[in-house]
C-alpha cells in the first residue's frame, strides 16, 4: 500500500521547488544578461575591428576622398584653369615634355637643375644689396629684369626647371600636394618677372596667388610675406621659407570633399591654398581658433560605418584626416562609438603611416579604375 | 527512508537539465571567445605587418648610406647621379652593393648583442652626494660610451644570435625594382620574409622549417603579408632660416641687430626652441637625418610579381 504526502512533506516539498525554481530563474536571468553583454562586446569589439580596418584601409587607399570605382565621387580631381585639387591628374594641368618629366623622376642631387639658386634670406621688400638672384633661376628664360626703380637689363636665364616645376604642383595640386611632390630640403620661392608690390599696407595684403605680385626681386610675395596665403602669422618672417617654417604654428590640408554640405570648386580650391591655425597658434586666448575650427570642419567629417545598421547597435563612425604640421606629413585617424544604452561616446585616435599623396595618385587611372604598379596613375602625361 | 524512483528520477532530470544548460552557455560563451580571439589575431598580425612599414622605410634610407663596410652617398649617388651604393667614383670601388633586381630579406628579431653594442647605463653619472668633494661634477672618470664586448673585433662583429622570443614575429623583404625604386613586403609571421617554400629549399632553410613543406605553408597562410612601393629621395629635411633678425620688431635682437628691415644672414636655427636670442646659434638646424627620405608611398592592391 503507497503511503501519501503529509501536509509538512508537502509544504516543504513546494517551499524547496519554490526556492530551486527562484534560483534557476535568477540564474538563468543572469546568464542571460551575461550572454547579452557578451554578445554586446563582441559586437562592439567586432565593429571596432571593422572601424579600424576601415581607417587602416583610409590611410593606404585613400577612398575616402577620391573613389577610383565611383565617378560621383572624385570631386578633388577637378580644376579650373591649371589650378587643381590634390588628385587633378598632371595631363589636366599639362605642359611637362618628357625630359622635364624624366628629369622630375629622378631629381637627382647631383643634377644642377634641380638645385636652388635663390637667395635663401631674399626679404619681400629689399634692396637687392646682396644682388639680384632673378638673373640666375627664374619661370621666364628670357625677361627684362627690373625692380619697379631700376632696370638691369634683357638677360636670358640659364636654370628655369626647377621653378617651373614648383609652379606646376604648387598652382596645380594646392600646398598640400606641392609639399607631397617637392623633396623636404625646398626652400619655397622662385623668381619671377617683376610685377610690382601693391601700393597698398602690406598688412592688408593676406591673399596672394603664386603669379601676384611680387617684391623688387621678382620674387612672389606669397612666398616671403608674412601672413601671406602660403605663410603664417608667426615670428614676422617675411624670407622664403621651407615646409617645417611654413607649417610650424599652422598646417596644410586636404579637405574632405564629402562633407555636408558638399562644398563648391572654388571652395576646395580655397582650401588647399590656405593655411589653417594648429599647435599653439590656435589658442583661443592668444590668436582664436575660427582657423582651427575651420581645419577641424574640412578634415574631420566621420561616416557611419554601418548606415544601416540596427538602432540598437553601437554606431560607429571613422575618419582619417590628412595634414602637414611641422614638416611632418599626418594621416590622423579618428574611430568614435556611441553606446545604445548610455549614449557615452568613446573616441580612438592614432596615426598611421601608409600610402603618401602621390602613392595614392599612382594607385588611380586618370579615367577611373585601379591603375597598375608599374603604371603612373595620375601622374600620366 | 530512501525516496521513491520516481522522485529520484524527476531530480536527475533537474540536475542533468541545469548541469547541460550551464554546459552550454560555457561551451557557447568558450567558442565566442576562441572566434573573439581569432578575429581579434587577424588584427594584430595586420597592425604588427604595418608597424614594419617603418622598419622598411629606415631600412632603405639608412642603406643607401652605410652597411657595407665603407661608406656610400645614396641609392642614385649624390655625386654623380649613377646607380648606388657604391662608395667610389668612377675608376674606385663603383659596384652598386645590391644590384637592381636584387632582394633583401630581413627578419626582424632582437640579437643577443648586436654589432658595435654599447652599454646604455650612465659612464659618468654625476655625484649627488653633498658630502663628496666630487659632488655635482661629471667628471669624465670612464670611458664612455662602454663597449659590451671585450676586443674590438667581437666589439665589431657582436653576437647575432637572435633572442628566442622575439624571432618569428615579423618581417621586412626590401627588392630593388629600379635605382631608388622599391618594392617592401611586410609581414608578421613565421616564415622570415621566404617567398614561398621554393625559396626556403634553394637557399638551404628547409631545416628550420623542419623541411616540411606542409608546415611552412600553413605558417605562411597564417601571416599577413602587405605590399608597398616606395621611392628614396636623397633630400633631407628643410635646411631654412627661423626668424631672420632682419624682420625682428624693435627690442627683439640685441645690438646692431636690433634694425628693421635690414637684409643680412644671420638667423636662428630651425628649431628655435634651442636658439638663444644672442646670437650663438646663426646656423641651420639641427639636422640629424643624413640618409634621405621617402618621396612616396604606394600601398599595393595586391603582390607584384617581382617581390
Amino acid at each position: 500500500m503507497r503511503r501519501g504526502f503529509t501536509l509538512l512533506e508537502c509544504l516543504i516539498a513546494i517551499a524547496l521547488g519554490v526556492v530551486a525554481i527562484t534560483t534557476c530563474f535568477a540564474g538563468v536571468r543572469a546568464l542571460t544578461a551575461a550572454v547579452a553583454t557578451a554578445g554586446r562586446l563582441s559586437l562592439e569589439n567586432a565593429l571596432m575591428r571593422d572601424a579600424w580596418s576601415q581607417a587602416k584601409h583610409d590611410v593606404d587607399f585613400w577612398t575616402d576622398l577620391d573613389d577610383p570605382a565611383d565617378a560621383s565621387r572624385q570631386a578633388l580631381r577637378a580644376s579650373s584653369g591649371g589650378i587643381g585639387l590634390p588628385f587633378t591628374p598632371m595631363a589636366t594641368l599639362g605642359g611637362e615634355d618628357a625630359a622635364s618629366r624624366a628629369r622630375e623622376a629622378a631629381w637627382a642631387a647631383d643634377d644642377p637643375e634641380t638645385w636652388s639658386y635663390g637667395n635663401t634670406n631674399e626679404f619681400w621688400r629689399g634692396d637687392l644689396r646682396f644682388g639680384r638672384y632673378a638673373i640666375s633661376q627664374n619661370l621666364a628664360a628670357d625677361l627684362l629684369v627690373e625692380d619697379g626703380a631700376t632696370s638691369y637689363g634683357q638677360v636670358h636665364v640659364a636654370h628655369t626647371w626647377l621653378p617651373r616645376r614648383m609652379r606646376l604642383v604648387v598652382a596645380g595640386l594646392g600646398f598640400y600636394g606641392a609639399a607631397d611632390y617637392l623633396p623636404p630640403s625646398t626652400i619655397w620661392s622662385w623668381y619671377a618677372p617683376y610685377q610690382g608690390a601693391p601700393p597698398a599696407p602690406w598688412e592688408a595684403e593676406t591673399v596672394d596667388g603664386p603669379d601676384g605680385a611680387t617684391g623688387p626681386s621678382g620674387a612672389p610675395l606669397m612666398f616671403h610675406r608674412w601672413q601671406s596665403r602660403l605663410c603664417n602669422d608667426d615670428g614676422f618672417q617675411e624670407v622664403p621659407r621651407g615646409l617645417w617654417r611654413l607649417t610650424m604654428g599652422s598646417v596644410f590640408i586636404v579637405a574632405d570633399p564629402r562633407r555636408r554640405p558638399e562644398p563648391p570648386l572654388a571652395q576646395l580650391i580655397d582650401e588647399h591654398r590656405r593655411w589653417y591655425r594648429a599647435g599653439y597658434t590656435a589658442d583661443a586666448d592668444a590668436y582664436g581658433d575660427r582657423s582651427w575650427r575651420a581645419f577641424r570642419a574640412a578634415t574631420d567629417q566621420p561616416r557611419d560605418l554601418l548606415p544601416l545598421a540596427p538602432a540598437w547597435w553601437p554606431r560607429f563612425d571613422t575618419v582619417t584626416a590628412r595634414f602637414i604640421k611641422n614638416g611632418r606629413f599626418v594621416a590622423m585617424s579618428t574611430l568614435r562609438w556611441t553606446s545604445p544604452l548610455s549614449g557615452e561616446t568613446t573616441r580612438l585616435t592614432f596615426a598611421s603611416l601608409g600610402t603618401t599623396l602621390r602613392g595614392a595618385r599612382r594607385q588611380r587611372l586618370v579615367g577611373g579604375g585601379w591603375a597598375d604598379p608599374a603604371q603612373e596613375g595620375l601622374d600620366a602625361p | 527512508m530512501r525516496p521513491e524512483p520516481c522522485r529520484r528520477g524527476a531530480l536527475l532530470i533537474i540536475v542533468t537539465g541545469l548541469a547541460a544548460l550551464i554546459a552550454g552557455l560555457c561551451f557557447s560563451f568558450l567558442v565566442r571567445a576562441r572566434s573573439e580571439s581569432e578575429a581579434m589575431a587577424v588584427v594584430m598580425r595586420e597592425a604588427q605587418a604595418r608597424i614594419m612599414l617603418g622598419a622598411a622605410c629606415a631600412y632603405v634610407i639608412e642603406a643607401g648610406r652605410i652597411g657595407w663596410g665603407r661608406e656610400c652617398y645614396g641609392w642614385r649617388d649624390v655625386r654623380d647621379g649613377l646607380t648606388g651604393p657604391k662608395p667610389d667614383l668612377v675608376g674606385g670601388d663603383i659596384a652598386p652593393r645590391m644590384p637592381i633586381g636584387a632582394v633583401a630579406r630581413l627578419p626582424a628579431h632582437l640579437m643577443e648583442r648586436p654589432p658595435s653594442a654599447v652599454h646604455v647605463g650612465l659612464a659618468n653619472p654625476i655625484v649627488v652626494d653633498e658630502a663628496s668633494p666630487r659632488f655635482g661634477m661629471p667628471y669624465l672618470r670612464h670611458p664612455d660610451p662602454r663597449p659590451i664586448a671585450a676586443t674590438f673585433a667581437d666589439f665589431r662583429a657582436g653576437d647575432r644570435r637572435p633572442l628566442t622570443d622575439t624571432v618569428a614575429r615579423a618581417w621586412i623583404r626590401v627588392r630593388r625594382d629600379d635605382v631608388d625604386v622599391f618594392t617592401v613586403t611586410c609581414g608578421s609571421g613565421a616564415t622570415q620574409g621566404f617567398r614561398d617554400w621554393d625559396e626556403v629549399a634553394a637557399s638551404g632553410h628547409a631545416d628550420d622549417y623542419g623541411g616540411d613543406q606542409v608546415h611552412f605553408d600553413q605558417l605562411r597562410n597564417d601571416e599577413a603579408r602587405l605590399w608597398y612601393r616606395l621611392q628614396w629621395s636623397p633630400a633631407i629635411a628643410s635646411p631654412e632660416l627661423h626668424n631672420p633678425y632682419p624682420v625682428m620688431r624693435a627690442g627683439w635682437a640685441p645690438g646692431p641687430m636690433n634694425a628693421i628691415h635690414v637684409e643680412h644672414h644671420v638667423a636662428f636655427g630651425m628649431n628655435s626652441s634651442q636658439a638663444k636670442p644672442s646670437g650663438e646659434t646663426d646656423c641651420q638646424g639641427l639636422q640629424r637625418n643624413m640618409g634621405g627620405t621617402i618621396r612616396w608611398i604606394q600601398r599595393l592592391r595586391e603582390a607584384p610579381a617581382a617581390w
